[in-house]
């Protein structure tokens, strides 16, 4: 066991993964911690939304809604009355306030041949409030529960000031900007990250596309930072910075290219492209590690909601020497529900997990 | 000489024929309208050109209840369609917009050319100038007008979300 463990986590920042308890716990550890609470669905760009902020008080999306989001969620769910998306549906709140939270319940079932493992629990807890105490000046804090922790953490906080309806500066604590925020944090593209950060934000946006320039200073929260292989990231760097450029193509595509300099160097194109109900994510990142051999992780996965409300994906993952393949069903029967299951099968050189996951997600 | 009566054949101009629109699926109007914030793109078609193009006049109109912002998504924006329909454009009252062009210059085919109209919505006429080309029984056309142009309409909002004030329309029709 210590020799996987060493193994898992070599104290040189070298080595392999590739034993069945090494990847028992890079599996546990792609569930469990650090959890993601991004909620953001960028396939919208396919609905004429190349920005998050029309319906997130986030720019970079996520987190609590506006309330254009809350009656957006309307039109996306498969049944609604009007006015159901606002707060516990329907409330209508004064417009420098707004109150947000999410509950997500997961079921995780994960199999190989040597381990059988099973796990049902909240992975979140959390409430959000945004303050507008001045016009274009708002104020977001979190307070929440997270993977049956028992202490309350304040993982988001920051100021946004919306400079103009093209700029904003953003400081304070929350996920930097790179690639496509995509809700799930088990995804290889997401490895490496470690959540929110203290970030300083400067984003800029026209109907041409979108520029985002991050300088990190590091996270509070004491994890284990690791990238999609297990290999431990250099967490006490300090400060970094991150860079993402995106173009719109007819107004419902999206182009993009991220760079990455803090716990690892990584940089890389991606794309949400779309064809009425039919939408595919891309990303690849090229990284370069300091003690090992520089490698590559991709993320593709195709969309199709066949009915308002109702998706059925597929995609393909890799990262190094590691795969993943999913199948995903997706429903949004009514505002403030979210229900997600899926199969994918995690395969490595001499071996495999196959991960069977419900979720269900309750927004207030 | 052949080669010159071909390109004299083909330089002649269309003055003095009648185009008619009429209802049809290759008669497509559209427009595109963008929000802040977070400039989302509003997308509306669905509606038909109907009317005539004769020597130098044109009188064109566009059923407005056929307008959708749900492009091949069907479902979606319901409430955004509701709004646009009954709050904004009141298609009940004002069913049609009007495109009046007294003074066509002499097209040619194939060629781009520059009109001047009068676009009326829910009875209010301003001007407005436009390109198009006509190529065949085949006309394209484009034009732009500003929507505080016509403060009936008021200033489409919801939930903090406003539409801009710039309004893209595009035709892409066949004369019958």
């Amino acid at each position: 066991m210590i020799k996987s463990l060493v193994r898992l986590f070599p104290p040189d920042g070298l080595g392999a993964i590739y034993t069945p308890l090494g990847i028992f716990c890079l599996f546990f550890s792609l569930f469990l911690s650090p959890t993601r609470d991004i909620q953001a669905f960028p396939e919208n760009v396919r609905l004429g939304y190349p920005s998050c902020s029309t319906c997130h008080v986030s720019p970079t999306g996520g987190g609590i809604l506006t309330d254009y989001g809350r009656s957006m969620s309307e039109e996306m769910s498969t049944w609604s009355y009007e006015g159901e998306g606002r707060l516990l549906h329907g409330i209508n709140l004064p417009n420098f306030i707004n109150i947000g939270g999410d509950v997500r319940w997961l079921n995780v079932t994960s199999k190989s041949k040597d381990f059988d493992y099973s796990k049902i629990f909240f992975m979140q807890t959390e409430t959000e409030i945004a303050v507008k105490p001045i016009k274009g000046l708002t104020v977001v804090a979190t307070a929440g529960k997270y993977n049956e922790g028992d202490k309350y953490e304040y993982r988001r906080n920051y100021l946004l000031l919306d400079l103009d309806e093209h700029w904003h500066f953003r400081a304070g604590r929350f996920f930097p900007d790179f690639g496509i925020l995509q809700p799930d944090h088990t995804r290889f593209i997401h490895s490496g990250q470690g959540g929110e950060q203290y970030v300083a934000e400067v984003g800029y946006l026209n109907t041409f596309g979108s520029l985002s320039l991050s300088r990190l200073f590091g996270s509070s929260r004491s994890v284990l930072l690791t990238d999609s292989e297990g290999y431990k990231l250099d967490n006490d760097k300090g400060e970094g910075y991150a860079v993402k450029v995106s173009g719109n193509l007819f107004r419902t595509n999206n182009l993009g290219f991220s760079y990455w300099n803090y716990t690892e160097v990584k940089y890389g194109p991606f794309a949400i492209l779309s064809y009425g109900p039919f939408y595919l994510l891309y990303q690849y990142d090229f990284r370069r590690r300091n003690l090992s051999d520089d490698y590559d992780v991709s993320f593709q996965e195709v969309g199709w909601e066949f009915y308002r409300g109702i998706h059925l994906l597929g995609g393909y993952e890799s990262s190094g020497d590691a795969r993943r393949y999913r199948s995903t069903l997706k429903f949004l029967p009514r505002p403030h529900f979210e229900f997600l299951t899926y199969w994918e099968r995690q395969t490595y050189p001499d071996s495999f997990i196959d991960n069977y996951v419900l979720m269900a997600h309750y927004y207030l | 000489m052949k080669k010159l009566l071909f390109l004299l054949v083909l330089s002649t101009n269309l003055y003095g024929t009648t185009y008619e629109f009429k209802k049809s699926k290759d008669n497509k109007v559209s427009f595109h309208a963008v929000g802040s914030p977070g400039l989302l793109n509003i997308e509306g078609e669905g509606a038909y050109l109907e009317g005539m193009v004769h020597e130098k006049t044109a009188v064109l109109n566009v059923q407005l209840s056929n307008l959708t912002t749900s492009g091949n998504l069907p479902g979606m924006f319901g409430l955004r369609d509701k709004h646009m329909k009954e709050k904004y454009l009141e298609v009940d009252k004002y069913p049609k917009a009007e495109l009046v062009i007294k003074n066509l210059p002499v097209v040619k085919e194939g060629e781009e050319f520059v009109w001047n109209g009068e676009l009326t919505l829910k009875n209010n006429t301003k001007p407005v100038q436009g390109k198009a080309l006509l190529k065949g029984k085949h006309l394209s056309a484009k034009f732009n007008f500003k929507l505080t142009d016509y403060p009936e309409i008021g200033a489409p909002c919801h939930m903090g979300v406003c539409v801009g004030e710039d309004i893209s329309v595009s035709v892409d029709a066949v004369a019958k």
